[in-house]
């Protein structure tokens, strides 16, 4: 388990996170959301030991990440793809996995296994990977942050720039991480993928965790529900749309008041649906707050 | 040691081997195979391209024959003109007379050729001459003799030119002070007089310099790479240390470096003490490139700064080394050391560490910053080259105690740049070389403290206030200073300056200044400790060295009580 308390880092007298806390457990996903620059970067930094808070500390399992062995348990994709240009998939996972003192057998072993599962053919793992595409470049950094079989995975944008199909792919594989009991943290801009996988979600907003919970707890505190009411005749804030009358309202006594009115009118109520808040929503309140 | 290095090592030197693909090989093969074959028909002949350049016709009874065929750029058929009139030959020699055609370059080329060929072979002929003495009627001996930079001193004799009979001295004797000689060229004829500069011997040594500089830039290459790409990032997300990572990627460098010197040793017969002396000069180049691998923004930055540092580096080893054996400010650079192995004179443990440990030890310190660089927060940063200088230094020496050890540790760096401005002070007058060398000297050491001070001040998150950090700063430069005292003085002595200094003023007296200087560099560094407070370190360094230049004057002035600025 990996708890981070009070983490804060400032350079030269400006804040960047301010007294984060993040608990991490096995078998679970936590989204970390936010607007660029709110922090999450150097927020996942630190809890992966690469970057000395200036207070505040991150501990898996009571040892500090900045321990080299504590770095062990953990599994770090950055923003970008920073691979080895000229060697290729098995080679660049060999290497890594070396860094950890894995056995060769075992990374063959491993590498095998997530590049199978990860969708890396056989033909492109002996291309050097600067020939490789965004995704596939992807795939191979998301082998290489899990080769070691860490506790913990901080994922930061893991899907970020990649096309709808491969995004999805990633999701389904992030599950899986969940599924065999690891820890993931997900930074991700995609919202409706964290809305998708995250079991809690942090907000973040210059520097601090202004807000967390699960999407239902966050949307029960800050998200407004709307109702979409169709119709067949005009009722107050109503558009015509072809044929029919639609208007998004805030407030059930909004909806009641447009039933009234076409039951009066004679008309036809042809749905009245209950839209959620979107996280998108949750964030710009969280962060205008 | 750390296998986590060794494989980082192992990744870096297999980068180099994966570019031997096949086809490279199989090129590298084909040129092999035509070398060798060419080889023998070569090492036979030797190698002339200019062999056969020019045709010659020359009628059978020239008396020039002889220097025709001594030369093999002409290809010689013999003829009274008729070639050479059909354009089949570019030159015709009848008895004496040489005709070449005015309008024709090459016509014009073949006559100056020749022209170059009767004087070497004129000159041959009098090497060949069994009566040396009528060959070459003038025979000289030259004695170089050390000047000294002081203008009089009754103390020392002037010793009287020794002139062999019947034979004139080229070299008077500039000065009145004569404390070393230098080599002697004995019984020479004019041809034969050459400056007592040690060219073979500096040649020779350029073999160290140049592998190095092919190895640093690969070296500052692989680093760049590493940071620009980010791909350090995920090292140092494995259980490796940032010192671990750098000893890793520098591993292979270090390796080929040592391994290139070996063989330049042995190939140029420099010894023990020549390899020993090689040592620091690429322990210095390769923590140099380190750094500057560490702190560049950019490929451009990269290229300027490494050009930079090789050429102010080189300069540093060269210039001095050309007065081997002329004066003791050559020993100012390792090269010197490396040149009296090549020639086999002895060389004193003094001179050795004279010239070898400031270069060591601000290898040294280079290594220490450039370690402490390897993190992702100042690895990444596109900030200014001292702004990561000042990170480096503040992560090194974090606390108000370490500020007093890295004060010590600026010496070696202040030392081997006043040596720096030394060479060129040599080349001055005197009157120019002491305000040059006073004030340059201030100028350094108050930029050495300086970075100290404002990378405490400005990276502190609780600095101490500007006088205690003077204090702290300046006074661990004044304990650096005191250490270095017996090997500065072992320096000091070396030079004719120093040497005249000690004996006008002496050791026990100059004594009496052991304070003054703990006061100079706590007033000067907290001067500009105060200016990194305000934001205007530059100004505050500014002030900071006049002071400090003022105070040097002063000093001179006391110790040699003969010279006027």
């Amino acid at each position: 388990m990996l708890v981070a308390d009070g983490l804060t880092k400032s350079y030269r007298g400006q804040t960047v996170a301010s007294g984060v806390n993040i608990r991490l457990e096995g078998g679970r996903v936590v989204g970390l959301v936010g607007a660029n620059g709110a922090g999450k970067t150097t927020t996942i930094k630190m809890l992966a030991g690469l970057l000395e808070p200036t207070s505040g500390t991150a501990r898996i399992d009571g040892r500090p990440t900045l321990e080299a062995a504590a770095r062990r348990q953990i599994g770090y994709l950055p923003e970008e793809s920073p691979l080895y240009d000229d060697l290729h998939a098995t080679a660049y996972l060999s290497f890594f996995g070396s860094l950890y003192d894995l056995p060769r057998a075992e990374i063959r072993e491993r590498t095998e296994s997530l590049l199978t599962r990860l969708g890396l053919e056989d033909r492109d793992r002996k291309r050097p990977l600067g020939t490789l595409s965004k995704g596939m470049r992807r795939k191979v950094a998301i082998a290489r942050c899990l080769l070691h079989e860490p506790a913990v995975v901080l994922l930061d944008e893991p899907t970020s720039g990649l096309d709808p199909l491969t995004s999805a792919e990633l999701g389904e594989f992030v599950r899986e991480l969940r599924a065999n009991g690891k820890a993931v943290l997900l930074s991700a801009h995609n919202l409706p993928q964290v809305e998708e996988l995250c079991d809690e979600i942090l907000i973040m907003h210059l520097g601090r965790i202004v807000d967390r919970g699960t999407l239902a707890e966050l949307r029960g505190r800050i998200g407004t529900q709307r109702y979409r009411v169709r119709a067949t005749v005009a009722f107050p804030g109503s558009e015509l749309k072809g044929t029919v009358h639609e208007a998004w309202l805030q407030a059930l006594s909004q909806v009641e008041a447009a039933l009234e009115v076409v039951r009066r009118e004679k008309g036809i109520v042809l749905e009245v649906e209950s839209v959620p808040p979107r996280l998108e929503e949750i964030l710009r309140r969280a962060s205008a707050t | 040691m750390n296998r986590g290095a060794l494989r980082i090592a192992g990744n870096e030197a297999a980068r180099y081997v994966r570019f031997l693909q096949p086809r490279v090989l199989v090129a590298a093969a084909l040129i092999g195979l035509l070398l060798g074959l060419s080889g023998p028909a070569v090492r036979e002949r030797g190698l002339h391209p200019e062999a056969e350049l020019y045709r010659v016709e020359i009628d059978p009874d020239s008396p020039l024959r002889p220097i025709v065929d001594s030369d093999r750029a002409f290809d010689v058929t013999e003829g009274v003109g008729l070639a050479f009139l059909n354009g089949r030959a570019d030159l015709s020699i009848l008895g004496e007379n040489v005709h070449y055609r005015a309008d024709d370059d090459r016509s014009a080329s073949a006559a100056r050729e020749l022209e170059l060929a009767a004087r070497r072979w004129l000159d041959q002929a009098l090497e060949d001459e069994t009566d040396a003495s009528a060959a070459f009627p003038i025979r000289v001996n030259i004695i170089y003799e050390a000047r000294s930079l002081v203008a009089a001193t009754p103390t020392t004799p002037t010793p009287t030119p020794t002139t062999a009979p019947g034979t004139n001295n080229t070299s008077a004797p500039q000065s009145q002070l004569v404390s070393r000689t230098g080599e002697k060229q004995l019984d020479l004829r004019p041809s034969q007089v050459e400056p007592p500069f040690p060219i073979r011997s500096l040649l020779l040594t350029f073999a160290y310099v140049v592998p190095l500089n092919f190895v640093s830039q690969l070296y500052a290459g692989s680093l760049l790479a590493e940071r620009t790409r980010q791909r350090g990032l995920l090292l140092l997300s494995t259980p490796n240390s940032g010192a671990q990572i750098l000893l890793g990627k520098s591993l292979p460098y270090v390796v080929a470096t040592l391994a290139m010197s070996i063989v330049v040793t042995l190939a140029i017969h420099a010894g023990l003490v020549g390899f020993l002396a090689a040592l620091p000069i690429l322990a210095f180049g390769l923590a140099t490139t380190l750094l500057i691998g560490l702190i560049a923004r950019s490929p451009r930055e990269l290229t300027f700064l490494l050009v930079a540092t090789t050429v102010l580096f080189s300069t540093f080893l060269f210039l001095p080394a050309i007065f081997t054996q002329i004066h003791p400010v050559a020993f100012l650079s390792p090269v010197s050391i490396i040149i009296s192995a090549l020639r086999g004179q002895a060389i004193t443990l003094g001179s050795f560490l004279y010239a070898t440990v400031p270069l060591t030890l601000a290898a040294l310190v280079l290594t220490g910053l450039s370690v402490a660089l390897y993190r992702e927060e100042t690895l990444f940063a596109p900030r200014g080259l001292l702004a990561k200088l000042a990170d480096a230094i503040h992560f090194r020496a974090p606390s108000r105690a370490s500020l007093v050890g890295a004060g010590a540790l600026a010496v070696p760096f202040a030392i081997g740049l006043e040596l720096f401005l030394l060479i060129f002070a040599v080349t001055l007058n005197l009157r120019t070389a002491f305000v040059f060398f006073l004030m340059g000297g201030a100028l350094v050491e108050e930029a050495l403290k300086g970075l100290v001070a404002h990378a405490h001040i400005t990276r502190s998150g609780r600095p101490a206030p500007p006088p205690l950090v003077g204090l702290l700063v300046g006074g661990g430069f004044f304990l650096g200073e005191k250490f270095a005292l017996v090997f500065s003085l072992v320096g000091f002595n070396l030079l004719p300056l120093g040497r005249d200094a000690l004996a006008t003023f002496g050791i026990a007296s100059s004594a009496l200044l052991v304070f003054a200087p703990l006061l100079l560099h706590t007033v000067t560094t907290t001067l500009t400790a105060y200016g990194a407070r305000r934001g205007r370190t530059a100004l505050a360094w500014c002030v900071a060295s006049l002071v400090h230049a003022a105070y040097n004057a002063t000093v001179f002035l006391l110790l040699l009580p003969g010279v006027s600025l």
